[in-house]
């Protein structure tokens, strides 16, 4: 059952009465809104006990459905702000999501920048140098390594172990031939292209840094809107935790309301039958005296 | 329970409060287990939402130790590259062993910082492996609360069900009631 549901149980039992209360069948009247005392005072100077017992009984019944209904509301409200809750974490997660997938193309997109950077840095060095040295050649073999590290473990289904080796393997080649091309004084031409082959590389590998560099940032950025879209999915696990007990605690209450209500409908119903034996019995009498 | 007996009505009346008795008593513990079940449900939720939390905490921590060796790394490597000096034409060979010991060194440092990004990435793997775990947890308590959902709805409805049959109680125990009245009130009556 749903609040709305709850609401027009609860709206159903204040607009109709099972049995017309005992005051009017008595010639008794209790206004809306009166004070209890007066209407109380009435009834004990002017009715008869199962009357009283009667106005009792829809005195009893009025309080505890005014609490009832009190609480209803409450967790009504209650529920309410849950589902919103709820509501509010799933588009968070959504757009937290959506940025998440932005940064996630710029890290590529620059991963791919300093890729091509350090390919276009080695091949300049080797191409327009004018000497291919042995480190050059092992550095070059490294970094086509490392680039090349996702498609080669695809192809031969390597998975991301293989994969990551290779990157490591590529780096650690690349690593090993600036070491050797430190201590290596082999002479190398120095001409125009030489010059310019030089300046390419250099430009290149500065390039590839700083997109390495920027990759940093939005891989960081990615990441930490991974982790707020993860925050929202734990906002809405709670939230929907909560709105589920609470919407419970609605249904027990609504439950509450409807047997005080079938036990208010039968109590008044076993009062009238109490005064309609009275009032039979009180006829046998009559007759009994006048016969 | 109760051990009631009724002035009026005989046995059959008896008896029908006995089982709306019995029936009360059931229901009384259905409700008590339905909400047993719905506390435990709330809790698992709750330990969900925590365990989400915890994964949230690690893959933010993966992403800043990744990100900012990867831009340390690509500082590095810039810097380095920066750094490297283009020969000019008609260098001297000292000239020129001297700006390829600088580019080599140059070109050492940026290898080296280029490593800094695979520490990185180990980092961050490690990072969401723990979180892959909370992830894990995650799901476990989902799946408890959602067990624990459906069986405090069942609860729920096997109370609903031992209400109506004790309704159901009530009514038979009034008409047998209604029926010894009315035969008292023949009897009354001559």
């Amino acid at each position: 059952m749903n609040v709305n549901q709850a609401g027009s149980v609860s709206q159903k039992y204040m607009s109709a009465s099972p049995v017309e209360p005992a005051g009017e069948a008595q010639g008794i009247e209790r206004r809306e809104g009166a004070p209890i005392s007066n209407a109380t005072a009435k009834i004990l100077a002017e009715a008869s006990p199962t009357t009283m017992i009667q106005a009792l009984q829809i005195f009893a019944r009025d309080l505890q459905r005014d609490s009832s209904e009190s609480a209803i509301l409450g967790k009504k409200q209650a529920v309410e702000e849950a589902r919103k809750q709820v509501q509010e974490a799933m588009d968070r997660a959504q757009r937290e999501a959506n940025e998440k997938s932005t940064w996630g193309r710029r890290t590529e997109t620059l991963g791919t920048i300093a890729k091509v950077a350090a390919v276009t840095a080695a091949v300049a060095s080797i191409a327009l140098t004018g000497g291919v040295s042995a480190p050059l050649l092992i550095g070059l073999a490294g970094t086509l390594l490392s680039v090349t590290a996702k498609p080669i473990s695809q192809a031969v289904g390597g998975g991301e172990k293989m994969e990551k080796a290779l990157t490591y393997g590529g780096a650690a080649m690349s690593l090993a031939a600036g070491g050797a091309g430190l201590f290596s004084s082999g002479a190398a031409a120095t001409g125009t292209a030489a010059t310019a082959g030089h300046a390419v590389s250099a430009g290149a590998q500065a390039t590839g840094g700083t997109a390495t560099a920027a990759s940093g940032y939005t891989g960081y950025k990615a990441g930490e809107h991974g982790a707020r879209a993860t925050e929202a999915r734990a906002d809405e696990a709670q939230a929907k935790a909560v709105q589920k007990q609470m919407l419970r605690e609605v249904e027990q209450l609504i439950e509450l309301l409807q047997e005080v209500e079938k036990s208010f409908t039968k109590s008044i119903a076993a009062v009238q039958s109490a005064r309609d034996s009275e009032a039979a019995a009180n006829l046998v009498l009559a007759a009994g005296v006048r016969g | 329970m109760s051990a009631i007996t009724f002035g009026g009505g005989g046995l059959p009346a008896q008896l029908m409060h006995l089982m709306d008795e019995l029936a009360r008593e059931q229901r009384i513990q259905n409700r008590d287990q339905a909400e047993s079940e719905a506390a435990q449900a709330l809790h698992h939720g709750l330990e969900e939402a925590s365990a989400l939390r915890k994964k949230a905490e690690h893959e933010h921590n993966g992403a800043f130790v990744n990100g900012l060796l990867t831009g340390l790394s690509g500082a590095a490597q810039a810097s380095a590259a920066s750094y490297m000096i283009v020969p000019s034409t008609g260098a001297s060979p000292e000239e020129l062993g001297a700006i390829q010991a600088n580019n080599g060194q140059m070109s050492a440092l940026g290898q080296a910082g280029g490593s800094l990004a695979g520490i990185g990435k180990a980092t961050q793997d490690g990072y969401n492996a723990a979180a892959g775990e909370s992830e894990a947890k995650a799901r476990e308590h989902s799946a408890r609360a959602q067990a624990a959902n459906r069986r405090a709805d069942a609860a729920q409805g096997e109370a609903q069900e031992a209400q109506r049959t004790s309704e159901k109680a009530r009514d038979l125990y009034r008409q047998v009631m209604d029926l010894d009245h009315a035969s008292r009130m023949a009897v009354l009556r001559g």
